[in-house]
């Protein structure tokens, strides 16, 4: 059997690289490789094709909204992003791509900023930062991360969302959500980075872009335990 | 007229401190507290009888190497130089400071303070107190949970900077630190890094991404009065004014070179009578700062103290050594409120070069992180939480030199340990 291999883009890896978040890429890389699979990372910066054939798309945070060109770069790829949506691509989006996935960005102005619309999320801008350790439970276990962020988002119909709070603000401070999904597209507020913390969510991505390609419907478990040993410490820091 | 509220302040504040002290407890926050509280005006009635005002040191990284750096070059002009102990650099550190070196008559028999102060706060200070001199060292992410942006920091600065009253000193390599020159009406002096070394000395943009500011003019001729031209371990080059002038060095790492290159500009402008050829010689004699690569010996081992605080400097301070000379090596991560909150920044952190063999031990509050943040570089080290028990470990080994990278509250707390083991200079 040929060795499987899936293909992971890392989209704007310089401008939305705030904190880490690029071990989500890493995370999924090596949790791939340890199992034999190959992991084809592809950066796709500002203006630079996005290959048709990716599996799985990661991005991170940035800083404040409106200072930066990935917004329009980004509309310029709607439409693709939203067929990839379609079509049960996997991508995990962190916080401020999180947010320019949603509907809008609405700033303290009450100006819009157009985001692409692929998950049913709006945001506003907030008067606080939401900022310290949180943990979440998810359909997909326990979830623990880091939150830093001043928008407040909110989850429309056709999206889930990811996880209820269970320590921490999450999505706005007052639904007790945090994140949102919409078939195998993910937001969430969660740094830390999210992945190496929560092994299986990792291992959920990884199997969702699997089971698209392969067809597969499980995959070979490695050991957790230093996974799980960081996830309860930060899941008992202060906040 | 002597002051007798000013008199009696010194005297409370000194005997709280030597209450402390009984006590077994070091530091200045609660003195600086007791006096800012009670006689702010303690602040301008202190400094005013420096001659030589006061020079603020501020940026992300390098403030404390740079400041003892600076306070020694001064003193070599002849300077009696007051400086605060390091990690007390917001208001109370320097009205702590101002405490223990004011003569119980309230006199401060000192020529100049130089200043470390936190990058975000030290704008505070200088809208209390006009520095005569400004040095900024560069902007780069550090405890985002703290300050939000990194922008945001460099604006602050930028406020300080505004207030200096004869001179600022810029690193013209940080774009976010040379733009700062526009707010300044006074003169305006540079310190750089030559084009062969750039490449070792990565700004904040080079390490997250191109470089958005542009480059325009700077590989023209040089407008630094001080450039980091040569770099070995060991052994330094500086061109000043066109003339190279070479110096041994204690100093691990070439951004602690260019810490000195940094306190060498500012010291020609504070003391124009220094003169280059004899001074920069003598720098060879400048020690490590406290826990920034500081070497403490214990049994016969010798034991580095790398203080990590940020992607940056981590990465500084890898390149700096190499782990396959230290026998046993151990990150002691913990997440204070001094250190930040927020480990993510740990995944910032390249830790391929390390020797997997070596790299044996991690520790503190986030020991877990740190090892699982080793083990997706494939490094492969023992979680030690305890500090008592990983320094237990480390000296038990047979290896003549270890390494150990703290976070700061980390560092403090080993540095204790190490206290009880040997003589070290004390930090009050």
């Amino acid at each position: 059997m040929a060795k499987q291999s899936l293909k992971i883009a890392h989209l704007y890896p310089i401008e939305m690289n705030i904190y880490g978040d690029t071990g989500n890429v890493l995370a999924l890389r090596k949790r791939l490789e340890w199992r034999g699979i190959e992991a084809d990372i592809v950066p796709v910066e500002i203006g630079e094709e996005l290959p048709a054939d990716i599996d799985l798309l990661v991005s991170g945070g940035g800083q404040d909204r409106g200072a930066s060109t990935v917004e329009d770069d980004l509309i310029t790829r709607k439409s693709v992003l939203q067929s990839m949506h379609d079509d049960g691509v996997t991508m995990l989006l962190v916080c401020g791509t999180y947010q320019l996935f949603g509907h809008r960005f609405v700033t303290h102005k009450n100006e819009e900023i157009l985001g692409i619309g692929v998950l049913d999320v709006e945001t506003f801008a907030g008067d606080e930062r939401l900022i310290g350790n949180i943990t979440t439970q998810t359909d997909f276990g326990p979830m623990v991360g880091y939150e830093n962020h001043s928008g407040l988002t909110y989850v429309g119909k056709s999206a889930k969302p990811l996880g209820r709070v269970t320590s921490g603000a999450g999505n706005n401070g007052l639904d007790a959500s945090e994140g949102a999904y919409s078939n195998n597209v993910f937001g969430t507020y969660l740094h830390g980075p999210i992945l190496p913390k929560n092994p299986q969510f990792a291992d959920e991505l990884i199997l969702r872009a699997l089971e698209r390609k392969y067809g597969s419907t499980e995959v070979k478990s490695l050991d957790n335990g230093l996974e799980m040993a960081a996830h309860e410490t930060a899941s008992a820091r202060p906040r | 007229m002597v002051c007798a509220m000013k008199i009696l302040v010194i005297a409370c504040a000194k005997l709280l401190i030597y209450v402390l002290r009984l006590t077994g407890r070091n530091g200045s926050a609660l003195p600086g507290l007791f006096v800012e509280k009670i006689y702010p005006k303690l602040l301008e009635k202190q400094l005013d009888q420096l001659e030589g005002g006061v020079v603020i040191v501020t940026g992300t990284n390098g403030k404390t190497t740079t400041t003892k750096s600076l306070v020694y070059l001064l003193e070599q002009c002849g300077l009696r130089v007051l400086t605060n102990p390091t990690g007390s650099n917001f208001t109370r550190g320097v009205y702590a400071t101002l405490v223990r070196y004011s003569n119980l008559t309230g006199g401060l028999e000192y020529d100049i303070a130089v200043l470390e102060l936190d990058e975000a706060y030290s704008r505070h200070f200088a809208k209390r107190y006009s520095p005569r001199y400004v040095l900024a060292l560069n902007v780069m992410r550090d405890q985002l949970d703290r300050y939000g942006e990194i922008d945001k920091t460099a604006e602050f600065i930028g406020e300080t900077v505004s207030m200096a009253t004869e001179g600022v000193v810029l690193n013209h390599d940080d774009p976010r630190v040379r733009d700062l020159a526009k707010l300044t009406e006074v003169e305006v002096t540079y310190f750089g890094v030559s084009p062969e070394l750039k490449a070792q000395l990565p700004t904040d943009d080079d390490l997250h991404g191109k470089t958005k500011h542009n480059k325009k003019g700077t590989r023209k001729k040089s407008r630094n009065l001080v450039t980091l031209s040569d770099y070995k371990p060991g052994s330094i080059g500086f061109r000043v004014d066109g003339k190279l002038h070479r110096s041994r060095v204690q100093i691990a790492g070439i951004h602690n070179a260019f810490n000195l290159s940094a306190a060498l500009a500012t010291a020609l402008k504070v003391c124009p009578e220094m003169e280059p050829q004899f001074v920069v010689p003598t720098m060879k004699e400048i020690p490590a700062a406290f826990g920034r690569g500081e070497i403490i010996t214990v049994n016969d081992k010798r034991i580095t103290l790398a203080l990590v605080k940020n992607p940056s400097g981590f990465r500084q301070s890898l390149r700096s050594y190499d782990t396959s000379d230290f026998g046993s090596v151990a990150f002691v991560v913990n997440d204070d409120f001094a250190d930040g909150r927020d480990v993510s920044w740990l995944w910032d952190v390249d830790f391929t070069p390390v020797n997997d063999a070596n790299a044996k031990y991690a520790s503190g509050s986030r020991a877990n992180d740190m090892a699982l943040r080793l083990k997706y570089d494939e490094k492969h080290a023992t979680v030690i939480e305890g500090m008592n028990d990983v320094l237990a470990a480390i000296l038990g080994d047979k290896s003549e030199q270890a390494l150990i990278f703290c976070t700061y509250t980390a560092m403090l707390e080993m540095r204790g340990l190490l206290g009880k083991k040997t003589d070290i200079e004390e930090i009050w």
